[in-house]
């Protein structure tokens, strides 16, 4: 009787530090320097995740991705995420990215789901 | 040579016939309404009458986004891996934007968002279905 093992190498794992790193630059080139502005941060919650999801295309590696962005303006305010997920802990995962700058805050969420 | 497995070992893997199935069935599907239902409600439930609190609200995204997933969980998904995303801001003028984009096989993949305002605070919360083949 033949037993199928499934082996998990790097390829099919999800490595967060790498993500964490591709999404870092990304948002950076995207809003680096930008001041908060309301007629602007439509267009830049989508480039934002545009490029993201560009850069982790280059990866080729072979997970589906949901990428979601939050630009929030600094008065204060406060802001929690949380998310809660059904999928293998061995192949899948999720990276977390907080930037900010003098005026805004992003939040970059990023899910790895394996083919 | 590879020993087999004794079925009592957490790696041992039934063998099951091959379906050659390569979509969903049409009732197994990831549906945005029933899904968006789901989330609405449950946001809702949970945020009616709340007022913004630090601590109760980190704890309140993490029990909503919880009892998201589990409501998906109960409907008949097989093969569908689940990510329920909730967001609460306190609401003090600031401009907020919220975006999304996947990567993924737009026929059988699928996603259902919902949002929630009162006076001190502002929900979004998305749930997204992927099928795994």
């Amino acid at each position: 009787m033949l037993q199928f093992y499934v082996s998990v190498s790097v390829q099919t794992q999800f490595v967060v530090d790498e993500v964490s790193n591709v999404i870092k630059e990304a948002v950076e080139s995207t809003i680096g320097g930008n001041t908060y502005q309301q007629a602007k941060v439509n267009q830049w919650a989508s480039s934002v995740v545009e490029s993201c999801l560009g850069a982790l295309t280059k990866l080729q590696k072979p997970f589906k991705y949901i990428v979601t962005s939050v630009i929030m303006q600094k008065t204060g305010a406060g802001l929690h995420t949380a998310s809660s997920c059904y999928w293998d802990n061995s192949t899948d995962g999720s990276c977390t990215v907080r930037w900010e700058n003098k005026t805004m805050y992003c939040i970059v969420s990023v899910f790895g789901l394996a083919i | 040579m590879p020993v087999p497995l004794p079925p009592d070992d957490p790696r041992f893997k039934q063998r099951v016939e091959n379906t050659f199935r390569l979509d969903p069935e049409a009732s197994e599907r990831f549906r945005c309404g029933h899904a968006k239902d789901l989330v609405q409600a449950r946001l809702t439930e949970a945020l009616q009458g709340v007022q913004y609190d630090v601590e109760q609200a980190r704890s309140l995204a993490v029990s909503i986004a919880n009892n998201i997933r589990l409501d998906l969980e109960q409907l008949y998904l097989p093969r569908y891996k689940l990510v329920a995303h909730v967001l609460i801001s306190e609401r003090r003028d600031q401009g907020l934007a919220v975006g999304c984009r996947f990567l993924w096989d737009d026929a059988k993949d699928n996603f259902a968002t919902a949002t929630f305002e009162n006076q001190t605070l502002v929900a979004v919360a998305a749930v997204f279905g992927t099928y795994c083949e």
